[in-house]
């Protein structure tokens, strides 16, 4: 049963043919050769959205990139995950690779970070979206329920159907808190302006909601945003890092449909600014940055980093995009109500409740 | 569909009654706990509202809810008694479809029941029918390379392969029909490989698979990450959705089948084209030959590995088209495993089918369903099953549908074992 010659050679241009594309592809370049001969190495652990997510990967990078610019004596580097069975290998190898200060992103990671803290003492370690009692982790958590509540008024203010709807990826704390804001945005605005907008996906009383179950599929996403479309909503709200692009390609074959997006300024990370009327954002750049900094101060002295950093609207850890292409569709009146609002909750006189909000300890 | 071999031959007349006490007992108690839970649960003031809501915006059809659950509850414990008395055997397996309709349908209506539910029939149904598409290339990748007595396992891979380099065509030549066949050919050069490693070098189908799965997996993740770094080779490209003019004005059956993507109508009609030259053509008969006995086929003078090598490079053409719905047909940029398994479950859809096209065309209609009414309960925010259970639902159905309905699932003779002239 010889093959025919021929048979090979397609087989063989085949194989030429995926080496030659593969070969298409840069080298990935060196992150860290700006400060080559830095003595304080800062680490960051991903979580499955990889570095380039356009989500909270990507933005606590460019915190790691901010805090290498600022000081000529530290140099930053990375490892993907593409699983959480990485978590654990990532850290171990950067505890090998000889980081002073490791990041762990995600709150899935906080036990995996806990866990390795505890068995090296001498090295700082901070936990992003998750809140930890280990002496050298410090936690970097946000109250976001404060900017999602923001988003959730403007969403009730700028509905036309009087349906809006809200789906995450996991039903987790830095997940539900969003929903959580955003259903209480709603609710403020229905109780202030007589309105009865109706919030799909999350029900913020039993604490139940729709969940893809993940954070990639961006096609599960779009389905699952189609469906909501059909039950009436104008306005979708995903908690889903990069899966949410589904919503964003469902409300781009949809006229009638606009999207608020989470963690970043959707209007400069995703493709699809013109669909996006703002963003729940939270400032992971900055807070990384800080957390960079104030471990290598700790590192000059000879200690791990300790203590723990909540964003909020008073400190600008969170905050409401800036609306971009729908700057004249929004009224003024909605735009003043949210400054109230802002102020409100920076004095204290309006707490956005969620099970789910950061804790000091 | 294929006669089945499993009915003993005394039943073949198919008059005689026999009992069925576990499958009776089974759907008796299913109809009577249908029954407990319209007078139990369900007050006589339930509604549940039916809406076509694409082109009959204003009709709302509200059912009683409790009647039909209780009336399909009756249907479905009459039938089990009936299977328990003695039912004559030809008319058991559509008694028992029926039972588990009934039981499929007031289950639906006591979930549309829930205040704020609604079956909006038209939306739901057109879903369905995307979502089954998927499926519905994959399994039938899965019965070309089969029915030649190939193991394809690999669907995952091709899709995969098929979603990049559909994307990836798309962006490089603008066109996005280009990127469609580009996808083809990414999968059918996977399958290739999988085709030479099976006739000539005669290695274990099944590893092979996975490893190719595996390999595209890889290869796909590391180009994505390649690619991210280059503008313009990852942007979205999407096809538009077709309308046909009056005909997608046609209540219920318009939105369904007249306002679809491209990539329905070619689903569709490649289920009817498969079956047609598999079962109607020289080469079906060659083919199916090759996959139940090689060595007759040999005998007659078929090659049998140059056929089942350009078999399965051909089903490659099928799984890539199908690996551009997850880029292509949704509108989307690729992303590292974003078929997310659905390969693996095109393999279960191929054995609900039996390894026909039109079988395959029914397994991937009742998952394309079960997966759009799992979205549309979840987000209808219907409190009566939890989100975690309905995304379970369509992997739930389709055991059900395996074990229950189908029975014994017969593969091609020779699928999976290489063959070699040289030993009978």
């Amino acid at each position: 049963m010889a093959v025919k010659p021929y048979k090979l050679a397609l087989v063989g241009l085949s194989a030429v043919g995926l080496a030659a594309v593969a070969a298409c592809g840069e080298a990935p370049s060196d992150s860290g050769d700006d400060n080559a001969d830095a003595s304080f190495l800062a680490c960051m652990v991903t979580d499955s959205g990889g570095v380039d997510d356009k989500s909270f990967n990507e933005s606590s990078w460019n915190g790691m990139l901010a805090a290498e610019e600022e000081n000529d004596d530290i140099k930053v580097d990375f490892k993907e995950s593409s699983s959480e069975t990485d978590y654990d290998p990532n850290l171990q190898s950067s505890v090998d690779d000889g980081c002073n200060f490791i990041v762990g992103v995600g709150g899935l990671m906080t036990e995996n970070v806990n866990a390795i803290a505890t068995a090296n003492p001498d090295v700082s370690f901070a936990t992003v979206d998750g809140f930890s009692e280990v002496e050298n982790v410090y936690s970097i958590q946000f109250d976001t329920a404060q900017s999602a509540f923001l988003a959730g008024y403007v969403a009730a203010a700028q509905t036309q159907t009087g349906t809006v709807a809200t789906w995450g990826g996991l039903q987790i704390p830095p997940v539900t808190i969003f929903m959580d804001g955003f259903a209480r945005g709603i609710a403020k605005h229905n109780e202030d302006k007589g309105t009865d907008v109706q919030l799909l996906g999350w029900d913020v009383e039993a604490q139940e909601g729709t969940f893809i179950n993940g954070f990639e599929s961006a096609t599960d996403g779009k389905s699952q945003s189609d469906t909501f479309i059909e039950q009436g909503a104008d306005i979708i709200f995903p908690v889903a890092g990069p899966a949410g692009i589904g919503a964003l390609t469902a409300a781009a074959e949809d006229d009638a449909v606009t999207a608020i997006w989470v963690d970043t300024d959707g209007y400069e990370s995703t493709d699809y600014g013109s669909e996006i009327i703002t963003s729940a954002e939270k400032g992971l750049a900055n807070a990384v940055k800080d957390s960079v900094l104030a471990a290598y101060d700790a590192a000059q002295g000879g200690d791990a980093v300790t203590g723990s950093y909540i964003g909020t609207l008073e400190n600008g850890g969170v905050s409401l995009a800036p609306f971009h292409d729908f700057e004249d569709d929004v009224s003024d009146e909605t735009k003043a109500e949210i400054d109230a609002l802002t102020q409100q909750i920076i004095d204290g006189t309006l707490v956005v409740e969620s099970p789910a909000s950061p804790t000091a300890g | 569909m294929a006669t089945d071999t499993q009915v003993p031959p005394a039943f073949v007349g198919g008059s005689a009654p026999a009992r069925h006490m576990k499958a009776g007992v089974t759907h008796a108690v299913l109809g009577l706990f249908l029954i407990a839970i319209a007078f139990a649960v369900l007050g006589d003031d339930r509604l549940t509202h039916i809406a076509f809501d694409r082109t009959l915006t204003d009709l709302d059809w509200a059912l009683p809810t409790q009647g039909i659950v209780l009336a399909l509850g009756a249907i479905t414990a009459a039938i089990g008694v009936w299977m328990v008395l003695g039912i004559p055997q030809r008319r058991f397996k559509p008694a028992g479809a029926t039972a588990v309709t009934a039981f499929v349908l007031a289950i639906l209506i006591w979930s549309y029941s829930e205040p704020g539910a609604v079956f909006r029939a038209e939306s739901i149904l057109a879903g369905a029918l995307f979502l089954a598409v998927p499926y519905l290339f994959g399994a039938l990748s899965g019965v070309v390379c089969e029915r030649s007595g190939v193991i394809n396992i690999g669907i995952e891979g091709q899709f995969l392969m098929g979603a990049f380099t559909g994307v990836l065509v798309a962006n490089i030549t603008g066109n996005v029909y280009a990127g469609m066949v580009g996808a083809m050919l990414a999968g059918s050069l996977s399958t290739m490989l999988l085709a030479l490693l099976a006739t000539k070098y005669q290695v274990n189908q099944v590893v092979v698979g996975v490893i190719l799965n595996l390999l595209a997996l890889g290869f796909t993740s590391f180009m994505y990450d390649q690619l991210k770094k280059a503008e313009g080779l990852n942007d979205a490209y999407g096809i538009p959705t077709l309308t046909w003019g009056p005909l997608a004005d046609i209540p219920v059956i318009g939105p369904v089948l007249f306002q679809q993507k491209l990539v329905v109508y070619v689903g569709l009609v490649l289920v009817f084209a498969i079956w047609f030259l598999l079962y109607r053509t020289r080469w079906g008969l060659r083919t199916r030959a090759v996959g139940e006995h090689p060595a007759a086929a040999d005998s007659m003078g078929v090659a049998v590995n140059r056929l089942r090598f350009w078999n399965v490079t051909a089903a490659g053409l099928i799984s890539g088209f199908g690996g551009a719905f997850f880029t292509i047909a949704n509108s989307l940029a690729f992303n590292k495993n974003m078929t997310a398994g659905l390969g693996f479950v095109a393999l279960a859809v191929m054995i609900v089918g039996r390894w026909n096209p039109l079988g395959v065309l029914v397994g991937a209609l009742i998952f394309g369903f079960t997966t759009k009414i799992a979205q549309d309960l979840d987000a209808s925010g219907s409190a009566l099953v939890p989100g975690e259970f309905l995304q379970m639902l369509p992997y739930a159905v389709t055991l059900v549908v395996v074990a229950g309905l189908i029975g014994r699932a017969k593969a091609p003779a020779a699928d999976g074992v290489p063959y070699n002239p040289g030993d009978k």
